[in-house]
């Protein structure tokens, strides 16, 4: 089946009932995307799906044809870092990182929405993206950053 | 250098501390170069440093990022002593070998009190202990991460490492230059001489192996530049465009997947089951029947193309799980246990320090808390996994060095 996924037309030899992760994981070999809990509760598989943050891990790979999806490793178009990813490293967000790449997107995805987003709006935009190693607190401030507010 | 007795103390002149050994602890840690697997214009110097074309050094890391800062931490300690930026430190997932062993950790292990090891009354028994285990560690090749053990156990490991490397350069450099090894100077990594002939570290590289260290220095405390500075963590950029490799990152050729089953219940397993289905599934390739080992729970695997493919012919297996023999252990039962050992045994003082009966006299007001936590292990978010490539009796194996 044919994909669009960073910007590029993709084939994948997948069941049409294969979640989007594995085909990006394992077929596409785009492994930036995690696995965290494969039901679709942690985000750690969060990726853009027409702009709009998905869990990757529960939605058909069906359900992507012919959309537009963004990984984290096309968050940025250009060599350069996306404001996000800078964010990131400036305030040194990520401990083990396993579900950055989650947040990264559903952060993405919010200040395309809201790009002067509220503590509570950040909250509520990543209350599903678990982080075992509890970085919420910089995430919070890394998101601001971008948002080119003081953190 | 001379075999000789383990001395660890500040030399007056020039303020450096001065380290030699009887069958030294760090000296039979540093290693042997070949385990560094130097390529084409790389220069390997001891098991943990090598020196690549491009300026580089390439650190051996036997430990495991999991955000914790330990590939920083170590990377930091060879960047002092060698002084070099931090920027210049590359890392190279280390070898098996005895010498990347973490003893600090094996003697974290150790169940002595605090009242054992530390103060005056401190018992004989419990350092000669951790003496003997310390020297068994290190012949063991335990290699763990864990423990807050790994800057413990590289503190002087790494940074002798890194100043052995450094003092052959400066001894390489002396002897191209004829001038005596204490009128260099090192700054980022470049040697220079007052009398205006400088080299980087990458052009002495060849001959500095040839030539002997002399004595390795480490760097007094006063002199440090990295060490208790708060440095960027060097993991950081890579876990944020999501090319950093974990685990399950990695794409040996031929790779397959399986997903377990295991038996409800601890103890339990397989009385019979049907596959024949499920192995009909797009994707699934075979079924491993995983019989209880020492006592663990049995149950079996299905390999499979991806581990989706390999998890849904596994879920759709039919089975019967045998009833685990009585006597096994299980939530409610743990938890009375633990309760009725805390109410009615008796336990030990693990760590006593002023009058605390005094002090509970003197109280205005005291409290007394029933604390409870569950029977957890580590809930982390990225599934425990590890990545093997075992052929013919060789182990090739992939860790999140990133």
């Amino acid at each position: 089946m044919e994909l669009q996924i960073n910007g590029q037309v993709l084939q994948a030899d997948a069941e049409p009932e294969m979640p989007l992760l594995w085909v990006l994981r394992e077929l596409l070999d785009l492994t930036g995307t995690k696995h965290g809990c494969g039901v679709g509760a942690c985000g750690a598989c969060t990726v853009r799906l027409a702009g709009k943050p998905v869990r990757s891990c529960v939605l058909p790979v069906s359900e992507a044809v012919g959309q537009q999806v963004q990984t984290i490793e096309g968050l940025s178009a250009s060599r350069r870092l996306h404001p996000l990813q800078q964010a990131w490293i400036d305030e040194q967000v990520p401990q083990c990182g396993f579900c950055q790449s989650g947040m990264l997107m559903a952060a993405a995805a919010l200040l395309e929405r809201s790009p002067r987003p509220t503590d509570a709006e950040i909250d509520q935009a990543l209350a599903h993206n678990v982080c075992a190693c509890a970085t919420y607190v910089r995430v919070r401030k890394a998101i601001h950053r971008a948002a080119g507010l003081s953190p | 250098m001379k075999r000789r007795s383990w001395l660890l103390g500040t030399a007056a002149a020039g303020g450096v501390l001065v380290v030699g050994w009887l069958a030294s602890p760090l000296r039979t840690r540093t290693g042997d170069s070949a385990l560094m697997h130097a390529e084409a214009g790389e220069v390997a110097f001891n098991g943990w440093i090598k020196l690549a074309a491009d300026g580089a050094v390439v650190l051996a890391m036997p430990r495991s990022e999991m955000g914790q800062g330990v590939h920083t931490a170590l990377a930091m300690l060879a960047a002092e002593e060698l002084d070099v930026p931090l920027s210049y430190i590359r890392l190279q997932q280390a070898n098996s070998d005895a010498i990347y062993g973490n003893v600090a950790y094996v003697l974290n292990a150790v169940p002595f009190r605090p009242q054992h090891m530390d103060g005056p009354d401190a018992h004989g028994l419990a350092k000669g202990v951790r003496w003997v285990l310390a020297k068994a560690a290190r012949e063991a090749n335990v290699n763990a991460t864990g423990g807050s053990a790994t800057v413990r156990d590289g503190w002087l490991v790494v940074r002798y490492a890194a100043a052995a490397v450094r003092a052959a350069l400066l001894a390489a450099a002396a002897r191209r230059w004829s001038v005596p090894v204490a009128e260099l100077q090192v700054t980022q990594g470049v040697i220079r001489h007052p009398g205006g002939r400088a080299a980087e570290y990458r052009e002495l590289a060849q001959e500095a192996v040839a030539v002997s260290p002399g004595q390795i220095q480490l760097k007094d405390r006063s002199h440090w530049t990295l060490i208790g500075t708060s440095a960027p963590r060097l993991d950081i950029p890579s876990k944020v465009t999501g090319t950093a490799r974990f685990g399950a990152d990695v794409r040996p050729p031929g790779l397959l997947y399986a997903a377990l089953r295991l038996c409800p219940t601890l103890g339990g397993s397989v009385a019979s089951l049907r596959a024949d289905a499920a192995l009909a599934m797009p994707g699934a390739q075979r079924l491993v029947i995983l019989p209880s080992w020492s006592g663990s729970t049995a149950g079996f695997a299905v390999v499979g193309r991806t581990w989706w493919h390999a998890q849904r012919a596994a879920q759709a297996v039919e089975v019967e799980w045998a009833s685990p023999p009585v006597g096994v252990p299980d939530s409610r039962r743990i938890r009375s246990q633990l309760v009725d050992a805390v109410r009615m045994r008796r336990g030990f003082r693990f760590h006593e320090a002023g009058d605390v009966d005094e002090a509970w006299r003197k109280a205005d007001r005291t409290l007394d808390a029933w604390y409870s936590a569950p029977y957890l292990a580590h809930p982390a978010l990225e599934p425990m996994n590890c990545t093997a490539r075992v052929q013919e009796g060789d182990v090739e194996r992939s860790e999140d060095v990133v």
